[in-house]
């Protein structure tokens, strides 16, 4: 078969004998014909060499690890529906491993269960559960070691100590998998997604919980994390930390033991991220600390502890997003400076802005404060008053925490009152001079609220 | 007379303990960096002279904490660091042999552990390759020297 396609290629015409054809080769291989040529070896090499493997058991193939043995570049391994009790899987060729109907690798709980130690390496539809855990070293589902190219996709973790663990790595992929673990205490658990000095790594719909921390970036630069839904996990959601030039964008962080943590990084995007339900003495919707020249936009923060706490933030544009039924909605310290907060709604917190400092050098300007009282009398929909935001009794529980007690007490009550008449407490430049008289319209991520598996929220956000 | 017991049981337990407080895995803030603190082969405490207990997620933390001034090297009564070989247990920092390698990242970016004793450290060093440091090769490395 192959030999009659050789001979139509190499003698496009069919007038000419061999010979003559054989003078012809020079320019056979530099014109036309080279294109053709190529095309043959390019057929020849995918259908000649690059072979399906079956892994099924009760086979002669009934082990992952005899498949990859037996594999070469470029061969796709098929997985059979079953369950496969293997651990330290290498992959050390650039193949494809491929599930059917979720087979399930068992680690058994001894050590790592695949390692990527190849470029170019896909997977795709398998159960990855009970890698090893241990306290010295990084044990996980998945590790990719040092590779390039390589894509997780459309798979199911289940009590890993590590599910996904990255380090090294460069554009690679990680995609629509369900991550799982029932962790029980911090120090004895894993991170869902572990990423360590990796770049241009895209995050994308999974869906983690139980996990200590469900995405964790350190020294991770130019990635990207989206529409992923990472809750219940013991510590954060998201754990962000020296990794400059990344974006998240589309996730919905809930429940986690501290909320999501952004550290000592700059020039990172959130943008359209929901906070949810972190509460707890030390939880936050998002703890920004080191931050800066990044932007925080149409985020929602809805029923947190604290919706953003910000320690050291710099030239941030925190803009139109919403702050709902918090206990603080922003917590801001007096190292935080030239940040921009604009067009942003706050409604039915406990607190809409605390400082534990007297001046303030950010701008506050144009937001939505349910708790304003002022009017707009040329009905230009900015109210005519000026509003400080900061009240003075949660000055007072910013310097005693235990004062919280008193709160909606008639003390309170008269506090507000004299600090009216006689201002003491109150920053002088923390200012909203043109609040907005109406509820300012980033609310549209609010409604949409996501639950069930990663496939429906990608549904959810289109 | 009840007065007079209820002074003594607040002199006791006023009085300022000094003691190093374990750190409280998974519960307790990093005070540097704000992080609940999770591994419990890395952290560190600072008791002041006054008998206050600052506690931090790794020892580069500590170090970066006194470095911002928000507490003066003189008011330190004690630094303490987690050995890395033996989890959760504090030991003096200043007596303490410590290990930067890449191949043993600690939490806060620094791949900084700590070891009471030499030996341990060096057999960590055998596993992890890196470098052995002392706390003042650790203070000159932070810039605090």
């Amino acid at each position: 078969m192959s030999n009659v396609k050789l001979s139509k290629i190499a003698f496009p015409n069919r007038n000419l004998g061999k010979r003559r054809a054989w003078i012809l080769f020079p320019k056979f291989l530099f014109g036309k014909g080279f294109i053709g040529l190529a095309t043959f070896f390019i057929i020849f090499t995918s259908y000649t060499f690059s072979k399906d493997i079956i892994v099924s058991p009760n086979t002669n193939i009934s082990s992952i690890k005899q498949a990859i043995e037996l594999s070469q570049n470029g061969d796709r391994i098929i997985i059979k529906k079953g369950y496969y009790k293997e651990h330290n899987i290498i992959i050390d060729k650039s193949i494809q491993l491929i599930g059917e109907d979720y087979p399930e690798l068992d680690g058994e709980k001894i050590d790592d269960i695949i390692i990527i130690k190849s470029n170019n390496v896909y997977i795709k539809g398998i159960v990855v559960k009970n890698s090893g855990s241990s306290s010295m070293k990084d044990i996980a589902g998945v590790r990719f070691d040092n590779v390039k190219y390589c894509t997780i996709e459309d798979s199911r973790f289940y009590d890993n100590f590590f599910a996904v663990y990255l380090a090294g790595s460069s554009f690679c992929t990680v995609k629509y998998n369900i991550i799982k673990s029932n962790a029980q205490n911090e120090t004895s658990s894993g991170n869902g997604i572990h990423l360590w000095k990796c770049e241009n790594i895209t995050i994308e719909n999974n869906e983690i919980s139980g996990h200590r921390d469900g995405i964790y970036f350190e020294f991770v630069t130019d990635s990207k994390i989206i529409s992923n839904i990472s809750r219940w996990n013991l510590r954060y959601g998201l754990h962000f930390m020296f990794s400059n030039g990344d974006t998240y964008e589309k996730n919905y962080f809930s429940n986690n033991g501290a909320g999501v943590a952004v550290m000592y990084t700059k020039d990172v995007s959130m943008i359209d991220n929901r906070f949810e339900d972190n509460w707890g003495p030390n939880a936050y919707g998002l703890l920004l600390k080191d931050i800066s020249f990044s932007t925080i936009e149409r985020n929602t923060f809805k029923k947190n502890t604290v919706g953003i706490y910000m320690e050291g933030g710099t030239s941030l544009n925190v803009n139109h997003n919403s702050f709902i039924e918090n206990g603080w909605a922003l917590k801001v310290l007096g190292d935080c400076t030239d940040d921009s907060i604009k067009y942003n709604n706050f409604i039915g917190n406990t607190f809409d802005v605390s400082t534990n400092s007297s001046i303030s050098v950010n701008l506050f300007n144009g937001n939505y404060w349910d708790k304003y009282k002022g009017y707009d009398l040329n009905k230009d929909g900015i109210g005519d008053v000026s509003y400080r935001p900061v009240s003075m009794f949660s000055m007072i529980v910013e310097k005693t925490p235990e004062t919280i007690f008193l709160l909606r007490s008639i003390i309170v009550d008269i506090l507000d009152i004299a600090e009216k008449v006689a201002p003491v407490f109150i920053p002088e430049t923390l200012v909203d001079n043109n609040p907005s008289i109406y509820e300012i319209s980033n609310r549209e991520q609010i409604t949409n609220n996501p639950t069930g598996t990663a496939s429906q929220q990608i549904t959810g956000n289109k | 007379m009840l007065s007079i017991a209820l002074l003594a049981v607040l002199f006791i337990t006023g009085s300022c303990t000094t003691n190093p407080e374990p750190i409280n895995f998974g519960t307790d803030q990093c005070e540097h960096c704000r992080m609940t603190i999770v591994d419990n082969k890395f952290g560190a405490e600072i008791i002041t002279n006054k008998g206050k207990i600052f506690k931090f997620d790794a020892a580069e933390c500590m170090v970066r904490y006194v470095k911002t001034g928000r507490i003066n090297d003189a008011d330190v009564k004690e630094y303490l660091v987690i050995d890395a070989s033996k989890p959760t247990q504090l030991t003096d920092a200043k007596k303490a042999t410590y290990l930067i390698s890449e191949n043993f990242p600690s939490p806060m970016g620094a791949n900084l552990s700590a070891y009471a004793n030499r030996s341990d450290a060096d057999a960590f060093q055998k596993n992890h390759q890196g470098e052995i440091k002392s706390w003042d090769d650790i203070l000159v490395k932070f810039k605090m020297k």
